[in-house]
């Protein structure tokens, strides 16, 4: 009964997660492409749960689903010809890609396969409980998570914090509106853009 | 401040420095008004990027620090409880097997037993023994404690497989100070690369000073400072999630800055296939990473190496990933393909900074991950990286002959140089393989990517001065620069040379070492096939030499204007190419003391 249990719960979940792919990639619509990305990454967060990583799975319904899905829908409804689709699925690689393709498939799935999987050797280290080193503390997943981050990967943590600002900075630039056009014709006549760049940025 | 406190400053004083700098930066441009001024900002973070690079020297001449009394402490008491641990798997022994009576436990007696069928931890090594016993200051115990065997175990199965394994507190360890200790590598290989990061900054923002970035000058510099620290913690890092980390700060920060003339389709261009290529060699790494993860389940180097005892097919799958990514970020063939657009489109201060500060960090983080975490893999990665180095240098000067943009041949000849480079982390592995020692390579490594950064950087200024100055990126803007500036010329003979490798100039004393360190690994024909193309390569460098000496200048040119800031730039990178040329002794020996700290052990 158990495993009758286990078997439909990860049957459900893996139908779930490569069947999305499989339309994403082979749905002409690119919307609709974008939206089958929902049970793929929800299929995903259900592994999660399935593997008592609870903490993992509602970062990645809210990342993945709650942030880029949404994101990705936004982008392809502000693009032109979002519902279009005559686009070309493949292009003239199709046949090398599909042979690089399956030779990885093949080797990451041997070695997948023929993989010791180190389920017993850890034995040790999970003999004691996180609870029983701290007493007193009721330490559940998230907040050893945090403990972690904030002891041991403090530096880490802080260099992440470095990152975000750093990558804030370059979106803001980037994505900014410029108020004077004139101001900016100087530069790219200085950047020397060839003749055939500036008609294009002309048109 | 405690202690720790102190301590972290002292170990990270450049990095601190540097981010301290970049936001300092950003304040200041807030409050300065809009116009020339900001060129002031430029020379003001230079200075800046110079004490950094100052600080990083000083570090280097300290040698790698001493932990803090806490780390210590630490180690000690986790060594003792792993002694205690190795007397109650002796007592359990000693029970299965009734006839042996209660001996005294010295290191020497241990290893005796090792080799006898009776010893219950297969993977426990004679070097684990007498590193644990040289830790804990013990010579032999003689009580038998027996109590809570299983608690004395778990810590020391942590203390072989690093601390970082588990959560501090499951060790009864708190301080942030042991992380730093265990995650950051601290050792004069990193200082010496902090030194040469600082220094790609100082130069880049020093010929930066009249590039058109007006627009955004604050934002600009600090996120080159941003880029150069996540270098940084590239390069000292042990863990490979925290490489990562380092890597993708650097990576975000360089996105923007190659797209910086937004308006110009080439940049944007540039900026999005760096964008796309970049996040997909990111995407090969961490996947490569997650590999080990299962496989050894930790990131740290230490670990994967302590933990590896035969080839193993996941491991070496994930190892080919990673060799992917950083086979991306060095730009060598056949992941060369971004360089050269890429470098065409971005403003001429980042090209330099791309292909060189960063080419720098990709190579020092290859060869400390490759030798500490994967010396088992010797063969398989040194065959690889051979091959990469073959290719590059071929098709970089084969394609860079061809070539009339300026940034293009520079990209070009970047590629084959990464081939020069890769001959020598090669003949690390190599090294290893046949017990030799890897010094050489090493050595060989830094010193070439050190005069590698300070004149390619000066030749990309060149090349930007003289495309501001007449509006095209053509060879043909370089036509009588002999005429217009003569200094400036000579200054780009001279870097020219030095790439292609005429003696009396840095790069053939960079080159004779790498191609030294080849032969001594018995690489003949790699090192014959980078001999001969780097005759190739003086070719295509004279082709420019030519221009500027030999060909008219057009007729309504003017004389060229460099600017201050630049003069002494170039005047810095042209008296080192030289004095490296003429006068190695000191240079190798710096370079042979940093890689000591690496692969001398």
């Amino acid at each position: 009964m158990h495993t009758i249990l286990h078997a439909t719960v990860f049957g459900v979940l893996a139908l779930a997660t490569l069947g999305g792919a499989v339309k994403v990639i082979s749905t002409r619509s690119i919307i609709h492409a974008a939206f089958w990305l929902f049970p793929v990454f929800a299929g995903i967060a259900g592994f999660y749960l399935y593997l008592d990583a609870q903490f993992l799975a509602a970062m990645q319904v809210l990342i993945y689903i709650g942030a880029i899905l949404v994101l990705i829908v936004f982008a392809v409804t502000l693009t032109r010809n979002a519902t279009s689709t005559d686009e070309a699925q493949t292009n003239g690689l199709f046949i090398p890609v599909l042979l690089a393709a399956l030779v990885l498939v093949y080797a990451l799935g041997t070695t997948v396969f023929n993989h010791l999987w180190p389920i017993e050797s850890n034995v040790w280290l999970d003999a004691v409980p996180l609870s029983a080193a701290v007493p007193g503390v009721m330490v559940t997943d998230v907040s050893a998570l945090g403990l972690v981050l904030l002891s041991q990967y403090l530096l880490p943590f802080e260099i992440a914090s470095v990152l975000l600002l750093a990558a804030m900075v370059g979106a803001i630039v980037l994505a900014r509106k410029e108020r004077t056009p004139a101001a900016t014709a100087g530069v790219a006549a200085v950047e020397a853009a060839p003749a055939d760049v500036r008609e294009l940025s002309n048109v | 401040m405690n202690i720790d406190n102190v301590y972290i400053l002292h170990t990270f004083a450049p990095e601190i420095a540097l981010v301290a700098l970049a936001l300092l930066v950003l304040l200041v441009d807030l409050l300065l008004p809009k116009g020339n001024k900001r060129q002031v900002l430029a020379v003001f973070a230079a200075l800046g990027c110079l004490g950094v690079a100052g600080l990083g020297a000083w570090q280097w001449t300290n040698g790698a620090p001493t932990p803090p009394a806490a780390v210590q402490a630490s180690v000690h008491v986790l060594a003792q409880r792993g002694a205690v641990a190795l007397e109650a798997m002796l007592f359990h022994t000693s029970v299965t097997q009734p006839t042996s009576t209660a001996p005294v436990l010295t290191p020497d007696f241990l290893v005796g037993m090792m080799q006898d069928k009776m010893w219950p931890l297969k993977s426990v090594t004679e070097t684990d023994i007498r590193a644990l016993y040289k830790a804990a200051n013990l010579t032999g115990m003689d009580s038998l404690n027996t109590t809570d065997a299983r608690a004395a175990l778990i810590a020391y199965t942590a203390l072989r497989r690093d601390i970082v394994r588990l959560p501090a507190q499951k060790l009864g360890l708190a301080h942030a100070d042991e992380a730093v200790w265990w995650l950051f590598a601290n050792d004069q290989f990193s200082a010496a690369f902090k030194v040469i990061f600082a220094l790609a900054a100082f130069l880049v923002l020093l010929f930066s000073v009249r590039f058109p970035v007006e627009r955004y000058r604050g934002e600009f510099i600090s996120l080159l400072l941003f880029a150069a620290f996540g270098l940084m913690v590239m390069v000292n890092s042990l863990d490979l999630v925290v490489l990562f980390l380092g890597l993708e700060l650097t990576a975000l920060c360089v996105y923007p800055l190659v797209a910086w003339h937004k308006d110009n389709p080439r940049s944007a261009e540039a900026g999005t296939k760096y964008l796309l290529l970049g996040s997909l060699a990111s995407a090969c790494y961490i996947y490569g990473v997650s590999l080990l993860f299962v496989t050894f389940g930790s990131t740290h180097l230490n670990t994967i190496a302590a933990d590896m005892h035969a080839a193993n097919p996941m491991a070496l799958a994930g190892l080919l990933l990673i060799i992917i990514g950083f086979g991306f970020k060095v730009a060598g063939a056949p992941l060369h393909l971004w360089a050269p657009d890429v470098y065409q489109g971005a403003p001429y201060a980042v090209a330099a900074f791309l292909s060189t500060a960063s080419k720098a960090a990709g190579f020092a983080v290859l060869l400390r991950v490759l030798t500490i975490g994967f010396p088992h893999f010797s063969e398989q990665w040194a065959t690889l990286l051979g091959v990469i180095a073959a290719l590059s240098v071929v098709v970089g000067n084969t394609i860079a002959v061809h070539q009339n943009n300026v940034k293009r041949l520079l990209a070009y000849s970047g590629i084959a140089q990464a081939g020069y480079l890769l001959i020598a982390v090669m003949a690390t592995g190599a090294a290893h393989l046949a017990g030799h020692d890897p010094i050489d390579g090493g050595k060989a490594l830094v010193l070439y990517l050190f005069l590698y950064t300070v004149g390619n950087i000066g030749a990309f200024a060149v090349a930007g001065i003289v495309a501001q100055d007449t509006g095209s990126e053509e060879m043909s803007a370089f036509a009588g620069l002999r005429t217009r500036a003569p200094l400036l010329a000579f200054g780009m003979l001279i870097l020219l040379l030095s790439l292609g490798g005429i003696p009396l100039l840095a790069g053939f004393v960079g080159k004779w070492f790498i191609f030294l360190s080849g032969v001594q690994e018995g690489q003949y024909l790699l090192v014959l096939l980078g001999a001969s193309m780097s005759v190739v390569s003086i070719y295509y460098y004279l082709l420019l030499a030519k221009q500027m000496y030999i060909l008219p200048a057009k007729a309504d040119a003017k004389a060229l204007r460099i600017g201050l800031p630049a003069g002494i730039g170039l005047l810095l990178v042209v008296l080192l190419t030289v004095a490296i040329g003429a006068y190695p002794r000191p240079f190798v020996e710096a370079a042979q003391v940093t890689a000591q700290a690496l692969l001398g052990r």
